[in-house]
């Protein structure tokens, strides 16, 4: 299964194999638009500049590599050919080199044939990509080699090659690859009987396979029977015309030169005349197949395709390939959720028998499903998962099975992780971004949080008449995950799919204090010191030292409460050193830490967490929502808030470390806040004049500032 | 399938009996005896019942290969004299051949007369090749030097023997009395040590063996149980004269009689022809041509 965001080379990988395996793998399978766009300039470098010289080690093109690992007891036959390349026992590892390339001596003609082109058409010449768009076939050429592999280096050598096209090697005995696209031939209109036609393609590829032959005697047998009681039909309903043909003489009596026979092809019979019919499970009743839901013909139409793929493969008079792909494109694709999870669940089986050889040796099918549905893969094996990664220019596949290793003693976490992110938040495999949060107060309060930060920017751009290239926080792909005071379990994954996150966490400060007794005197210990222990306690406590939260001790490296409090901005952005494989600062890096920090606003201080920083921000929001006019107390604006403390707060007896303190109950609170928000029209004005009146949501309540700080760097890219 | 072959011919259906034991065989029959019809017969049978399998065919002399090829026509059949079986074998194993060759000329199984003080050719760089003449300073080897560096290397590589084991099903050899015993090595003692399934076959006469170098008959490998001999008894081609002569002459134990098949080309209206046998001989060289020219005649007619 191969998963990743958007444009992270998913279909790129699909169209490579096919336009090399594929049904119509050849020349004429590229297009010039296949060429990477380095590839491009180069090109031009080396056709305008004879000077030019080659890039040592560069394929001029398109290569395919494809790396095959065989056992002593596989079957040699077809790689024995030519294509396994040395006899060391230890070596088995065949590497198939496919190229769409260019040479030398083409490059000189097509400098030749464009500059020719240019002096006949003059200024009606085409651009030089324009002209090799439309000639590249002429220029370009496939290559098919073997290479020589190094076990010890695990290296293979392209200098030492067989070439396989000269050695007439058929690749397609090695590997058969097809592939199931994702657009769908079913539609609901009324002509569209995809599946009917669908069945007669099958029926033709089990009168070509050797499968069960039976039934299709039988059906043959049938289908002549109907011919002679047709014929008998026949001879009567037509037997107007043909006395008429008889009256314009010529024919004899008894003379009946022409005849009306039935002919009932047993293929053809199928193509048109079969409908498949949905039974309702209701008696008698059908219905024919474009009267049924989108999403479950999709469904049939799948499955029908990758049957007769299943037939395709099993070929006619020879033995099966070796390895047989089938790469199945977005299953997903027009089909309800709760049908996606069947569709993964059942798939296995329906792969499961393989396919049949002649030698009796049974073949495996090897499925790929690309897909972007969260629910197939909180159905599918978390081992099966390949991450598609695009790091700068190139994508690189990673498997989730290899995060197994890096969690080595931690067996337990990875087995947490495994089964959280595939049942719970799949999500993230296609994300470009991710949030991890501590609990429900931030998962329920994020969206709002995002789109006040994208409202205030929208505001700004547009008081300044500018831009912003940078897409709205809610346009982009971000993922949310609660992970508890767990983000350190995360902390491989976060660093396997790389892409670009942050922790919001709490900096739980603490303090020592000593044990007290029964008696309520402090515990000592057999030298007479003071047992103590680790308390909450505000961040502005003078003997606050520490802190509890593990993902920061973790992540930073330091437990003293001095050190967080002192990092800066830039210092919370982290990588993962590739050696020493800890969190390094990196201002370049794609996570960061966020957690309460010292603000001014409305006044010096620094929360604890949270509830706390969220209150010290909003008093006035607080004390507006639950007073009244006459400054009675509304239980119902904050049914959570004990109102004692609550007004305390609000009159200024108590800070909102005691309010935050106090027993609440944090989704409530969440929902309350939102439930409390207003919206506020406001008109803007940009410098050059122009105004505009657009609704601001959420607008009577701020974001706690370590939090705004953290979204504003997750915005840009 | 087992009833399928009660069409064959006895001789053919106690080689499937080998084939089903894993047995490697050796049909021996006379001049006329119909090797070559009882060799077509196994490798259908054998594509029958092996379906997505292939066969090698294997013959001394490239006339051979066309008399098989005009008889049987698959694309499963692999027919080619046994050079150019063995070198399409090796050749994609250029590192291993090298190597080989160099070992053989160390040990002075293939004679290399380098220029000076070149004890050894030096092969970096180079494609070893086969062809019709021997350049070894160039890497290029002819006929009797694949048939060395090929047995030097399936002894030595046993993944060459399972490769060539799974390619082949079966490997049947015809006129086999006129293969060097090097050919016969590979094919009984070394592809023996790779387990997977396969089955050489044999065909031919050790009494008429041409050539001095060949390997004649396989009797050491009889005895060792290495190969089976089935005896190819009825003669299809020659009139009844002749066979008896021939089993008169014959030393190896080989008793012929006529064919069991009533349209056999030596059958006429169900009987076998008699045909005359006459003998010529000369008084001494000086008349030797008189006979030659009688000889010349009859051929003729």
């Amino acid at each position: 299964m191969v998963l990743g965001k958007n444009n992270c080379g998913k279909t790129s990988f699909l169209l490579i194999l096919d336009k090399f395996l594929g049904l119509s793998a050849g020349r004429s399978a590229f297009a010039f638009d296949d060429f990477s766009s380095d590839f491009k300039d180069y090109l031009r470098v080396r056709v305008e500049n004879p000077a030019s010289q080659p890039t040592v080690g560069l394929v001029p093109g398109i290569s395919l590599k494809i790396f095959i690992a065989y056992e002593d007891d596989d079957y040699l036959s077809n790689i024995g050919n030519n294509v396994i390349m040395d006899l060391n026992v230890d070596n088995k590892t065949i590497v198939l080199a496919f190229e769409y390339h260019t040479s030398e001596e083409s490059i000189v003609k097509i400098r030749e044939d464009y500059e020719a082109h240019k002096s006949e058409k003059k200024e009606n010449a085409k651009a030089l990509f324009d002209y090799i768009k439309e000639h590249h076939t002429k220029y370009f050429d496939i290559a098919k080699k073997s290479l020589l592999y190094d076990h010890l280096s695990e290296h293979e050598d392209d200098l030492v090659f067989t070439d396989l096209i000269k050695e007439q090697v058929r690749i397609d005995k090695i590997i058969n690859f097809k592939w199931v696209s994702a657009k769908r031939k079913v539609s609901n209109k009324d002509s569209d009987r995809a599946l009917s036609a669908l069945s007669a393609q099958i029926y033709k590829k089990l009168e070509a396979t050797n499968s069960d032959s039976a039934a299709r005697d039988n059906f043959k047998d049938l289908l002549s029977n109907t011919d002679k009681s047709l014929n008998a039909v026949y001879e009567v309903l037509f037997k107007g015309v043909l006395d008429d043909v008889k009256a314009f003489g010529g024919i004899r009596k008894g003379d009946s030169v022409i005849r009306i026979v039935s002919s009932l092809q047993h293929r053809e019979l199928l193509e048109e005349n079969t409908t498949v019919m949905y039974g309702l499970n209701l008696g008698d009743h059908s219905l024919p197949e474009n009267y049924n839901g989108l999403g479950y013909m999709s469904l049939i139409s799948l499955i029908f395709e990758i049957k007769l793929a299943q037939h395709e493969f099993e070929k006619e008079e020879e033995n099966p390939a070796d390895i047989n792909l089938l790469f199945v494109e977005e299953p997903e694709v027009h089909t309800h959720p709760q049908m996606q999870c069947v569709f993964i669940k059942n798939i296995k089986s329906l792969l499961s028998n393989g396919i049949k050889a002649l030698d009796g040796r049974q073949r495996n099918l090897q499925t790929i499903i690309t897909t972007h549905s969260s629910h197939i893969v909180s159905e599918s094996n978390f081992h099966d998962i390949k991450y598609f990664k695009r790091i700068g220019n190139a994508i690189t596949s990673k498997n989730l099975k290899d995060l197994e290793k890096e969690y080595g003693r931690h067996s337990a976490h990875y087995k947490f992780l495994k089964q959280y992110l595939t049942l719970d938040r799949s999500d993230l495999f296609f994300a470009d971004k991710a949030i991890f949060v501590e609990g429900d107060t931030e998962r329920i309060l994020l969206p709002a949080m995002m789109k006040k930060l994208d409202q205030d920017d929208y505001i700004a751009d547009f008081e300044n008449d500018v831009e912003s290239p940078i897409l709205p926080l809610h346009s982009q792909n971000i993922s949310v995950v609660e992970v508890g005071a767990y983000s350190q379990i995360f902390e491989k994954f976060m660093d396997f799919i790389g892409i670009k996150s942050v922790i919001i966490t709490d900096i739980d400060s603490v303090k020592a204090v000593p044990v007290i007794d029964d008696k309520g005197k402090p515990k000592t210990n057999k030298d007479g010191e003071v047992i103590t222990t680790l308390d909450a306690c505000p961040v502005g406590d003078p003997d606050a030292s520490a802190t509890s939260n593990s993902s920061l001790k973790f992540f930073f490296g330091v437990d003293g409460l001095a050190d967080l409090v002192a990092l800066t901005a830039d210092q919370k952005v982290l990588r993962k050193d590739g050696l020493t494989k800890e969190w390094i600062n990196d201002s370049a890096g794609h996570l960061r830490c966020a957690y309460q920090i010292k603000v001014v606003v409305p006044n010096t201080y620094h929360a604890r967490s949270f509830e706390d920083a969220f209150f010290h921000l909003n008093k006035k929001f607080l004390t507006q929502r639950v007073f009244d006019a006459n400054n009675d107390y509304l239980k119902e604006a904050f049914p959570t808030l004990p109102m004692g403390a609550t007004k305390d707060f609000c009159a200024g007896r108590k800070g909102p470390y005691e309010l935050a303190s106090a027993k609440i109950s944090k989704p409530s609170l969440a929902m309350e806040i939102l439930l409390n928000s207003t919206e506020e029209k406001i008109t803007i004005l940009s410098k050059e004049g122009k105004q505009k009146t657009i609704s601001k949501d959420f607008s009577n309540w701020d974001t706690p500032v370590y939090i705004k700080e953290a979204l504003i760097w997750l915005k840009n890219d | 399938m087992v009833e399928e072959r009660l069409n064959l011919e006895q001789e053919v259906q106690q080689i499937f009996d080998c084939v089903d034991k894993g047995q490697n065989f050796v049909l021996s029959g006379g001049a006329g005896s119909g090797k070559t019809y009882s060799l077509v017969q196994v490798i259908r049978q054998g594509l029958l019942e092996h379906p997505g399998s292939n066969v090698a065919c294997i013959t001394f002399t490239n006339s051979a290969v066309r008399e098989i090829k005009h008889r049987f026509i698959s694309k499963k059949l692999m027919v080619s004299t046994i050079h150019d079986f063995l070198w399409d074998s090796i050749k994609p194993f250029q590192n291993e051949l090298k190597l080989a060759l160099l070992t053989l000329i160390t040990e002075g199984k293939i004679l290399f007369s380098g220029s000076g003080e070149e004890a050894q050719p030096n092969f970096a760089g180079k494609k070893i090749e086969y062809k019709e003449y021997l350049l070894l300073r160039e890497g290029i080897i002819s006929h009797d030097e694949v048939l060395e560096v090929a047995a030097y290397m399936f002894s030595h590589h046993p993944k060459l023997c399972d490769i060539l084991k799974d390619r082949y099903r079966f490997i049947l050899v015809d006129e086999y009395q006129d293969t060097s015993p090097l050919v016969v090595e590979i094919l009984l003692t070394h592809l023996a040590k790779s387990r997977r399934k396969h089955t050489v076959g044999f065909f031919g006469d050790s009494m008429q063996a041409i050539y001095e170098k060949t390997v004649g008959d396989l009797k050491l490998y009889q005895e060792a149980g290495a190969v089976i001999e089935i005896k190819k008894e009825q003669n299809r081609r020659c009139p009844r004269l002749v066979f008896e002569l021939a089993n008169k002459i014959r030393n190896d134990g080989l008793v012929q009689h006529a064919s069991r098949d009533k349209s056999a080309p030596n059958m006429v209206n169900g009987a076998v022809k008699e045909g005359t046998v006459k003998f010529f001989y000369s008084e001494g060289v000086a008349n030797i041509d008189a006979v030659k020219k009688i000889l010349v005649g009859i051929l003729k007619t």
